[in-house]
This record gives C-alpha cells, sequence and structure tokens, in this order.
C-alpha cells in the first residue's frame, strides 16, 4: 500500500511539472506598463490599512481625481492589516506580483533576500532630478541609512513628523494625574523613604522622586475614596514599552555602547541590570499593575483612564493623544482645565544626574519602487512622491482642495468642513470626510497635521513637547549599521531571549527573589554571550566601516 | 424476593447517575451558552461600563454605539459584505454539496474499476500540499484574483467531507438499488429518485458543514481579494475586531489614527454569529442521523 | 509446442480479462461521470500546485521561477535543522496535539454517554443544540469570547479565580496558556466530536440491553459488556486519525490566541512557517517545513493504522 502511495504521489507530481511547469518560469527584464481605458498609467501601490483608498468617500476621490489628473496616473490600491501585511507582501513578491510601490520595514532575513534578488529600484542615482525628494533622504545620516539599506538609497524612508527637521524624536507621553499629585501634596502626604514630595516638573525631579510618586499613588489613595485602589504606572506586556524606565538609567535595551574601542549590547550591560532590577523593586511593591505581562496597549489605556493608574507612556500624536484627553474629561471637576488633571512629564533625572530620553529615526517604515518597472513608470512615480512635498502638494494632503474643503481669509485657511459629533470642526482625515488622503500621504510622510480647531488644542501639544522638543532624546548610535541577513535568526532569538528575561525577572518571584532574579540575569547574560558572539564581532566590523 | 431487592437498588444507582447526568450537563451547556452571553451584553454597554464591570450580565447604561460604528462605517459597507456572504455561502454551498455527492456515490460503489486508484487520488491531497506560493500562481494564471468566484470554485477540497458520505452511501441496504435496476431504471435514475431522498439527513448535515465552513472563511479574502466590493462579511468583521484589538506597536508610531471602542469589537462578533445561530437549529436535528458510524472507514 | 500453446492460452485470457474489464469499466461510465469533476478540480488546485513541492530542494528566487532556480539538495533541511525555533515549533506542535488527545480524546465519548442517557426527547435536542454550537464559530469569534472572559477588568472567568484568590495569568503563563489551548479546545469541540460517537450509540439495538436487564446486569455492567465494546471499532478510527494529525493543525487557534510572550510554549510550526516561511519571504526553507511535517504525519498514520491492524482491530486501509 505505501508504495502505491508514493508512486501514485510521484506520478502525480511528475505530471504537475511537466504539464503544468510553464507557470514556474519566474519574470526577467521590465515589466510592461499598462493602462486605463483613457490612457491612464496605472500604479499599484500596497501598503498598511489602503481600505480607505480601496473604497474611496466622496472627498477622497475628489482630492485623489487631482493627484491623478496631473500626473496622467490611476492608482489601485493592495491593502494588507498590521497582522497580516508582512505575509501579504511575502506572498506577492514569491509570487512574482511584486507591487509597483510598496511599505515594508527593514525586516530581516526578507530585506536582504529582496536585495539579492534586485527587486528594489535603486533612488541614489535619479535623486538630483527629484529636489524635494533628495532633501528628504539628506534628513538622515547618509553613510549609515545608505549602509544599512544595503550600501544605496534602495528605499525612501518615510517622514514620521514633517514639523521638525530632527532625525531622533519621539512622540511618545508620559502621562500623569496632576491632580493625584496635587492631591497627595494638599494632604502633606510624605515618602517613606523620607524624601520630599517633589513636583514632577520641576527641573530637579529625579528617578528617585519618580519612585516616591509612584509610591504615593499606589499607598497614598491619590483619589481620595477611602480605598486602596490605585497604583503607580501602568505597563503593558510589551517589553519595549518599559523604555521610559529603562531611560531613567541612561540605557537603551535595544542599543549599543562603546567599551573601550568595542561596541557591546545595552541588554547585557550593568546598566540595564540595574533598571531591570528598579522595574522589579516597582512590581514587587505594586506600583506596576500586577497583571501588565498580560496587559494589552489597549486595557493599560483603559486602567489610566479609569483612574486605576496614575502614569502610564502612550502614543501622544493627534489624535491618540486627544482620544485619551477626551476619555478624561470626566474626572475634570467644575472650574478646573483638562491640564489641571492630565499632563505629560518631562524628561525625569536619571540616576547619573544626567538626563536620557530614548529617541527613533524620524521615519515610519519604507518605501520601496519595483525595479522592474519600466523608465518611465520609475519616474512618475518619484515624479509624484516629489511634488507630494512640495508647499502645493502638502497643502492639498494636509486641507484638501480651495473653497471645497477650505478657503482662505486674510491669509489664514478656514476649515469648510462643517462641525463633528463632538461639537469641535471636522478635519480632513475623519472617517467620514477623507481618511484616504491620510494613507495616500503615506507615500512620503506620517505625519498628521494637527488642527488648531480641537477640543484640548494645548493639552495635546503640551503631550506632543513634553518628549518631542526635549534636547535630552537619544537614537541608538549604531541603529543604521546592520550586519548580513545571516544573522536574522540569531538576532531574533536574542530578541526574545532579552524579553522573556526582563520579564521573568519583573515577575513574581517566590523564595529569595534577590537571589532567583540574580540567578536569571547570570544566566541570561552567559546564553546572550555565547549565542550572540559572532553577531557582536559583524557588528562590530561593520560599525568600523562607518567610522563609528 | 431477592430479584425484586435488585431491582430497587439498581433503580436506585440509576436515579442518582440520572441526576449527577443532568447536574453535569446543566453546567456543560451553561458553559457554552455564557460566553456568548457575555459577548452579547458587553456589546450593548459603554465603554466605561465594561472596563468597571466585574460580571457583565446585563447592559447598566444601553448603548449601541457599537453596532452603529459597524452598520454606517463608510470604508466597511457591512450591507454589501453581507449579501457577497450570502451569496458565496449559497452558490458555494449547493456547487460544493454536488460534487462531494457525485464523488462519494462514485466512490462508494464497490465494483467500480480503479476503485482503490480513485480512493489514493483522494487521500493523498489530505497529507500533500504544495504550499501558499504556488497556490497563488496556480490561482492568478486561472485568472481568478480578485474573482468572488476565488471563495467558490477552488473551495472543494474537503476529502473529508466526501469520505463521511461515502461511508453513509456504503451503509444503504443495496436490495434497494437492485430492485430499482430490475425495475430498467438506470444508474442515475436510481441516484437521483432512491438514493438522494434516502440521503436527506447527511446531505443536511454536510451543507450545513460546508456553509458555516464558507460563512466563517475570512483567510482566502485576505489572500487574494482585494476588491472592497466583493470582500464577503468574515474578513470586514476580522477587521473591525483586529482593529479594536489595539494598535501597531511596535514601532510606537501612531499608525492607527482612529480610536475604535470596545463595544465595536464584541458587536462585531455578535453580527458574525448571529446568522449561523439563526439557521442551525434547523438543521441540528439531522446531525445524529446524518453523521454516521465508521464514518471513515476505507 | 507446448509452450506456444500456454502462451496463445495465456494471451488469449488476457486478451478476454482486458475486454471483461474495459466491459466492467464502460457499465461504471455514469460512476465515472460523477468522478470527474471532484477530480478535475482536486487536479487543478491541489496537485497541480504539488509541483511547488521541488521548492523545498532549490533555492528558491521567483526571478528564476520555481523551475529556473538553482537546485541545492538537502540544504534547505539542513539549514531548517540548525534553526533553534523549528525546533522549539516542532515540539510545540507535538506536545499541544498530545495534550489535546490525552484530554480531548476520551471527553467527547463521555458526552456521547451522557447525551444518550437523557431520555427525554426534546430535553436531549435542546442540550445538543446547546453544546454543538461553539463548533460552528470561528476561533476569530473564540479568542474574542476568550479575551473577553479572561479580561483583567471584566472577564467572568478571570474574576472567578479571582475570588477564590488565584490571580489568572494566562497570556504570559506558560502553563496557563498550555492550558487554555486544551481547554478552549475541548470546549469546543466536545459536542461536534461526541456526534459520531452518539450515532454509534444510537445504533446498538436495544434489544441488548433487555437481554442484559433479564439476565440481571445493572446499568454499570451494561455500559463495560455492551455500550463500550459496541464503539470500540469508531473509537479506533478516530483514535488513528488523530494520531495521523498530531504533527499539524492549530493553526486558526493558536493564531487568534498567541503572543510573542508564550512562544516558547506556543509556537507551533504552521505558525512558524506563516511567519517565516510567507512572511519573511524564506519560502524554500518554509516548503521545506511542509514537506517534513507532512510525511511524518503520513509516517504516523501508517505506523498507527498497522499497529491496530496488529492488535487485531480493524484499521482504516
Amino acid at each position: 500500500m505505501k508504495k502505491f502511495f508514493v508512486a501514485v504521489l510521484s506520478v502525480i507530481m511528475l505530471f504537475g511539472m511537466t504539464a503544468c511547469g510553464g507557470m514556474g518560469h519566474g519574470t526577467q527584464g521590465t515589466k510592461p506598463d499598462n493602462y486605463t481605458d483613457d490612457g491612464r498609467l496605472i500604479i499599484q501601490m500596497f501598503g498598511i490599512d489602503l481600505d480607505s483608498l480601496q473604497s474611496q468617500t466622496e472627498d477622497t476621490k475628489k482630492i485623489m481625481a487631482v493627484i491623478e489628473d496631473k500626473f496622467n496616473v490611476k492608482f489601485t490600491f493592495l491593502s494588507g492589516t498590521t497582522s497580516s501585511w508582512e505575509n501579504l507582501l511575502g506572498q506577492y513578491i514569491g509570487g512574482g506580483d511584486v507591487p509597483d510601490v510598496f511599505f515594508h520595514t527593514k525586516q530581516e532575513p526578507a530585506y536582504s533576500t529582496w536585495l539579492k534578488d534586485g527587486y528594489l529600484f535603486n533612488d541614489s542615482d535619479y535623486l538630483d532630478d527629484y529636489p524635494n525628494l533628495k532633501k528628504a533622504f539628506e534628513r538622515y545620516d547618509e553613510a549609515s541609512i545608505k549602509l544599512s539599506l544595503g550600501g544605496d538609497y534602495y528605499s525612501y524612508p518615510i517622514v514620521m513628523d514633517s514639523t521638525t527637521d530632527k532625525e531622533v524624536i519621539n512622540e511618545h507621553a508620559l502621562f500623569y494625574r496632576r491632580d493625584w499629585y496635587e492631591a497627595l501634596r494638599a494632604k502633606n502626604w510624605t515618602p517613606s523613604s523620607g524624601r520630599a514630595l517633589v513636583d514632577p516638573e520641576d527641573e530637579n525631579f529625579n528617578y528617585l522622586n519618580f519612585y516616591d510618586l509612584c509610591e504615593g499613588f499606589t499607598l497614598g489613595d491619590p483619589d481620595g475614596n477611602g480605598k486602596n485602589d490605585t497604583y503607580g504606572y501602568a505597563l503593558n506586556k510589551d517589553v519595549y514599552w518599559m523604555y521610559p524606565l529603562f531611560s531613567l538609567f541612561g540605557v537603551n535595551y535595544n542599543g549599543w555602547y562603546k567599551d573601550g574601542d568595542k561596541w557591546k549590547p545595552e541588554a547585557i550591560s550593568d546598566k540595564t541590570k540595574e533598571a531591570v532590577m528598579f522595574v522589579a523593586d516597582m512590581f514587587d511593591k505594586g506600583f506596576i499593575n500586577s497583571d501588565y505581562a498580560s496587559t494589552s496597549q489597549q486595557a493599560m489605556k483603559n486602567d489610566f483612564c479609569n483612574a486605576l493608574a496614575g502614569m502610564m507612556t502612550y502614543n501622544a500624536t493627534y489624535p491618540m493623544g486627544k482620544g485619551v484627553l477626551d476619555l478624561m474629561e470626566k474626572y475634570v471637576p467644575e472650574g478646573k482645565k483638562m491640564s489641571d488633571v492630565v499632563r505629560a512629564m518631562p524628561v525625569v533625572t536619571g540616576k547619573d544626574g544626567s538626563k536620557y530620553m530614548v529617541g527613533y529615526s524620524n521615519f515610519y517604515g519604507y518605501n520601496a519602487i519595483n525595479n522592474d518597472l519600466s523608465e518611465n513608470k520609475k519616474r512618475t512615480i518619484l515624479s509624484i512622491m516629489d511634488w507630494m512635498l512640495t508647499e502645493e502638494g502638502m497643502t492639498l494632503l494636509n486641507y484638501g482642495i480651495e473653497n471645497t474643503h477650505y478657503k482662505v481669509v486674510n491669509g489664514e485657511k478656514e476649515s469648510l468642513l462643517g462641525i463633528g459629533s463632538d461639537g469641535f470642526p471636522k478635519t480632513l482625515y475623519d472617517d467620514t470626510v477623507a481618511a484616504g488622503i491620510y494613507r495616500i500621504k503615506g507615500l512620503v510622510s506620517w505625519s498628521t497635521l494637527i488642527p488648531d480647531h480641537i477640543n484640548h488644542y494645548e493639552e495635546q501639544m503640551q503631550l506632543l513637547q513634553s518628549w518631542g522638543a526635549s534636547p535630552y532624546l537619544v537614537q541608538d548610535e549604531l541603529s543604521y549599521i546592520s550586519v548580513s541577513a545571516d544573522y536574522a535568526l540569531t538576532i531574533s532569538t536574542l530578541t526574545d531571549t532579552v524579553e522573556l528575561t526582563y520579564q521573568n525577572i519583573v515577575n513574581k518571584i517566590n523564595g529569595d527573589a534577590a537571589a532567583e532574579r540574580e540567578k536569571l540575569w547570570n544566566n541570561f547574560v552567559r546564553t546572550y554571550t555565547m549565542k550572540g558572539d559572532a553577531y557582536i564581532t559583524a557588528m562590530n566590523d561593520q560599525a568600523k566601516a562607518v567610522n563609528k | 424476593m431477592a430479584k425484586n431487592k435488585n431491582r430497587i437498588r439498581l433503580t436506585g444507582l440509576e436515579v442518582t447517575l440520572k441526576t449527577v447526568n443532568y447536574v453535569l450537563l446543566f453546567f456543560v451547556s451553561l458553559s457554552m451558552l455564557y460566553p456568548f452571553w457575555e459577548i452579547l451584553v458587553k456589546s450593548f454597554m459603554t465603554d466605561e461600563d465594561i472596563i468597571s464591570t466585574i460580571f457583565a450580565l446585563w447592559p447598566k447604561n444601553w448603548q449601541f454605539k457599537g453596532y452603529n460604528i459597524i452598520f454606517t462605517d463608510v470604508t466597511y459597507n457591512i450591507g454589501r459584505a453581507f449579501l457577497n456572504s450570502v451569496f458565496v455561502t449559497v452558490t458555494d454551498t449547493v456547487y460544493q454539496l454536488a460534487v462531494t455527492t457525485m464523488a462519494a456515490y462514485a466512490l462508494a460503489r464497490k465494483t467500480l474499476p480503479g476503485k482503490k486508484l480513485f480512493f489514493f487520488y483522494f487521500m493523498v491531497t489530505m497529507y500533500f500540499g504544495g504550499g501558499l506560493i504556488p497556490y497563488y500562481i496556480v490561482i492568478r494564471s486561472l485568472n481568478l484574483l480578485n474573482k468572488i468566484w476565488v471563495l467558490i470554485i477552488p473551495s472543494f477540497i474537503s476529502v473529508f467531507n466526501v469520505l463521511v458520505m461515502k461511508a453513509f452511501f456504503q451503509g444503504l441496504p443495496s436490495e434497494l438499488e437492485e430492485a430499482a435496476k430490475i425495475d430498467g431504471a438506470g444508474d442515475f435514475r436510481v441516484f437521483t429518485t432512491i438514493v438522494l431522498p434516502l440521503s436527506k439527513a447527511i446531505l443536511a448535515t454536510i451543507a450545513l458543514f460546508i456553509a458555516v465552513g464558507v460563512w466563517n472563511n475570512w483567510f482566502t479574502t485576505m489572500l487574494f481579494i482585494q476588491e472592497p466590493k466583493i470582500r464577503p462579511l468574515a474578513y470586514t468583521l476580522q477587521v473591525i475586531i483586529e482593529k479594536s484589538r489595539g494598535i501597531n506597536t511596535d514601532t510606537g508610531s501612531g499608525v492607527g489614527s482612529t480610536i475604535i471602542g470596545e463595544s465595536v469589537q464584541y458587536a462585531a462578533i455578535i453580527v458574525t454569529i448571529v446568522p449561523i445561530i439563526m439557521v442551525y437549529p434547523f438543521l441540528q436535528k439531522h446531525f445524529t442521523k446524518g453523521v454516521l458510524v465508521g464514518s471513515v472507514k476505507g | 509446442m507446448n509452450q506456444s500453446e500456454t502462451t496463445v492460452a495465456s494471451s488469449a485470457s488476457a486478451k478476454s480479462k482486458t475486454k471483461k474489464l474495459l466491459k466492467r469499466i464502460y457499465e461504471h461510465k455514469m460512476f465515472y461521470a460523477m468522478l470527474l469533476p471532484s477530480v478535475v478540480l482536486l487536479g487543478i488546485f491541489a496537485y497541480w500546485p504539488m509541483y511547488g513541492i521541488i521548492i523545498a530542494f532549490k533555492d528558491f528566487s521567483y526571478r528564476q521561477g520555481i523551475l529556473g532556480s538553482d537546485w541545492c539538495g538537502f540544504e534547505n533541511f539542513q539549514a531548517l535543522f540548525e534553526i533553534d525555533m523549528f525546533w522549539t515549533a516542532f515540539r510545540n506542535t507535538i506536545v499541544i496535539n498530545l495534550l489535546k488527545l490525552l484530554f480531548g480524546f476520551v471527553t467527547p465519548i463521555i458526552m456521547a454517554i451522557m447525551l444518550n442517557a437523557v431520555a427525554k426527547k426534546h430535553l436531549k435536542n435542546a442540550i445538543q443544540t446547546i453544546v454543538y454550537l461553539p463548533h460552528f464559530v470561528s476561533w476569530v469569534v473564540i479568542s474574542g469570547l476568550i479575551f473577553s472572559l479572561f479580561d483583567t477588568n471584566s472577564g467572568a472567568i478571570y474574576n472567578f479565580f479571582k475570588l477564590l484568590g488565584i490571580e489568572l495569568n494566562v497570556f504570559s503563563n506558560n502553563a496557563q496558556f498550555l492550558a487554555l489551548i486544551v481547554l478552549s479546545d475541548i470546549w469546543k469541540e466536545v459536542g461536534w466530536g461526541a456526534i459520531i460517537y452518539l450515532a454509534a450509540l444510537t445504533n446498538i439495538s436495544p434489544e441488548y440491553y433487555e437481554a442484559a436487564r433479564i439476565d440481571g446486569a445493572n446499568t454499570v455492567q451494561q455500559f463495560f459488556r455492551i455500550t463500550l465494546p459496541m464503539i470500540t471499532t469508531t473509537i479506533t478510527i478516530m483514535f488513528i486519525l488523530r494520531i495521523g494529525g498530531i504533527v499539524s493543525g492549530g493553526f486558526d487557534q493558536i493564531y487568534n490566541l498567541y503572543n510573542t510572550q508564550v512562544y516558547a510554549v506556543a509556537d507551533i510550526l504552521d505558525t512558524f512557517l506563516y511567519r517565516f516561511g510567507i512572511g519573511q519571504g524564506q519560502y524554500s526553507l518554509g516548503t521545506a517545513v511542509g514537506l517534513f511535517t507532512n510525511i511524518i504525519n503520513v509516517i504516523l498514520l501508517l505506523t498507527a493504522n498497522f499497529i491496530v491492524k496488529r492488535l487485531g482491530g480493524e484499521g482504516l486501509y
């Protein structure tokens, strides 16, 4: 029977290979341009959540028509969700349908595979013809970003915050309950450490004062309801979000530090150990939600917005920051302002007496152009992206069409979109207006324009600027340095190990916690050094290549 | 006398067993129903209540925001998606049922030359596949990408259903068919006039099996359909649920520009399962009759 | 002379055999016609893509095409076996399936016996309607239910355990997550799994019980002497099928429930393949994973079948 089974299988496979194998031949050479019936060049764009471009509202259609008419093109869209897009893109590329323009991150080993197979168009030689694009590229450390992309500008880094020219940004904020702090002050609550309670926005507020404030929010009954039902700082299950606490110790666990003339991973440094133990201590004291390891970001936000937690770190961008503020409306007493209740905490003074906050590159992923397109189509796409970055393009993408979506009165733009259900003027990106335009803008920029007529405008700005405008933002020096895709598996295993270990150390430990944690840490450092040895050496070699 | 005593003890044991049985079944049933109830209740609760209520048994403050968002969303035209789902489910069920029944009936014929070969031809597909990329290439070369037919035509892959049905046909008394044949009826007449009427139960079961699978299938849509007008409900709801669960946390950047409340997620779940709950009790009575013993015997 | 006679005779008999076969085939033309649609459909959508299996032995790049890519022998398998995550996934798949088999195989049988013991027809119907329900709901929805039930604010199960003084940590604690995977699978499939046994049970002629009762056998005795033996065949077949699937399956459930924290116990081959093979563009390695699991499953299936047959039971083939 078994033999029969195998025989059938092999016959069928042979049949399949010979009879239908024709499909298995790959693509070589240029992909021919295709046009709509009325002669427009069709451009296919792949990205995340492009649903609003796939089924467009009337306003989206109008604005899209302006772009499409100007360049005589027609856009079609391929959309993936946040969880499916990587696989979908992999499917298209593996199946030979590389989209004309596609969003991607520099996830290895996928990226190196595309580069090796030559799917990515090299923008470098064309940039002189597209000044705005060139300027956008030059925003970043040229040698480094080129090196990380494979020696040249293979993809366009999509700007995250176009209001600043800075390369390093941070669009999160440490939200805290100002009214809780005031309440503690009012009843003269003193921390068990014996230190005085310090104003979080005081220049000298340091990591120990932060610790004290957490204690106050946990044990000091800051909401005055007589019940012990609050805690200090809300975390969620993504270890990534521990970074503000790590920053108190001047470390970025994803980063590298220089020890003599050698770069070493911060993940296993002594400073990081101190930081992890600090978080573990906060956890033991109950300052952190005991179930943080299973708390989604959404649930974490809920804890804060329902007056369970006194602090959290969350996106400060519009409309997410404003979304939190809107939910906090119910805690604003008569005669008080939102800024008396919820505020963003500036960068806290760290253990070594300096201020430090993790920052990241001012771009959100990349847009690549399919290398198999015709010269004409590549140029057309570059022209569209370049034009989008002009004043004219940005105005269209941010405000819509003059006299349809806005009008100019005394040199100021005035919205014609009407009032939304929250009683404030609608903005262009509202779902009911032209949400799709935000997505097409994603070709060059992910930044959101903050309309100045929104509820809590000032508070929203305070949130964004608390860290965003801070001079203490530090980006990992080797963030653009990458090693060959051969290390991709090592890296992902190491990342998993790092995050798992941090959580294991922080989580509840029975028995001699200090000794257990010490053991966990030592084991971790040993494993990391052993498994990551070749990778660390490779990173050092690469860093030397760009004179870091 | 002794026998009589024995009898009383017997019923005593039986009563105890019965009571335990009923109590257990009650709790099992409760455990099956409660989760759906909780979701239903939460779909009508305000976000604040959802967060602060410990046991959601009844909504304190009613709200319909979740349903409102789902039914009025401009990006996800839910009415259209619903119609697509109905179309795909109905067409696909009829189509798959026809193909499955015919294959099963033929395979059930003991005298069929090459029966074993065919049987293995079917079985191999249960265990070997070429993977997604070649499948994608096949779908594309048949020009099925972005067509609603991609959800229907290639869907006949459930050899399992064929096997279940085949076992049923083998269990039918062969005298009936023989009698009909003596009366001069052809194979096809026998099939349509004798066999099919006898197989209503199994047909209903398999039909439901297929229909539910089709109704719940969002994966194929995700892979092959980019045209929003032909996307079925399952996909749309998958997207809504995913969106309402949170945002992309890795990069920490605000990709999701809209915040969807908790109740939307629950409302989406309710909207997906209501059609199933409405249809299936009518077919349920056929189940036990339909899926027969040794259903997968070769 | 003699020899040639035999040759003639055998060729004649071969001829008549062929003729007979052709005649039989002709007689069954209707059945071939009925098979045609499914054979063609499987040919196109199941067999045609199978040529892709060769990717497992190639260094695949779409530019060269499936046929044009370079052969690389077993390199992909070698590379695969060096990946820790692969072995973790392999182990997890087996552990999860074994746990499901251990706890989930008997429950439908018990369920069927319990249902069968309900005498009132309407009540039985009502209970059946309820316990089959979860089977008809997709894992996307079930995962929604689970996230709701274990929510630390308003989840009923979470709060129930909290009242008992137990703080659940289902989505980050390895052991608890495994328990969740196994229990939710049982919860979803117990009713439906019971159907097959229920059918077997209702097929047992009441006369057997009647006879047993007259012989003075009590309920428990009746169960072990009649009920169990009568459904052994069904149980065996279901068991073989489960063994044949021990290195696969469960994608929907895991995909909708897991998170990075429980990868150590929850990442199974299917999820690994999906994330790594397609998402990371490692098509060759992905196909190698697929082929590897398929072969192991077939071997297991055939072995289980062989053992059952050896033990005197009725096998699948």
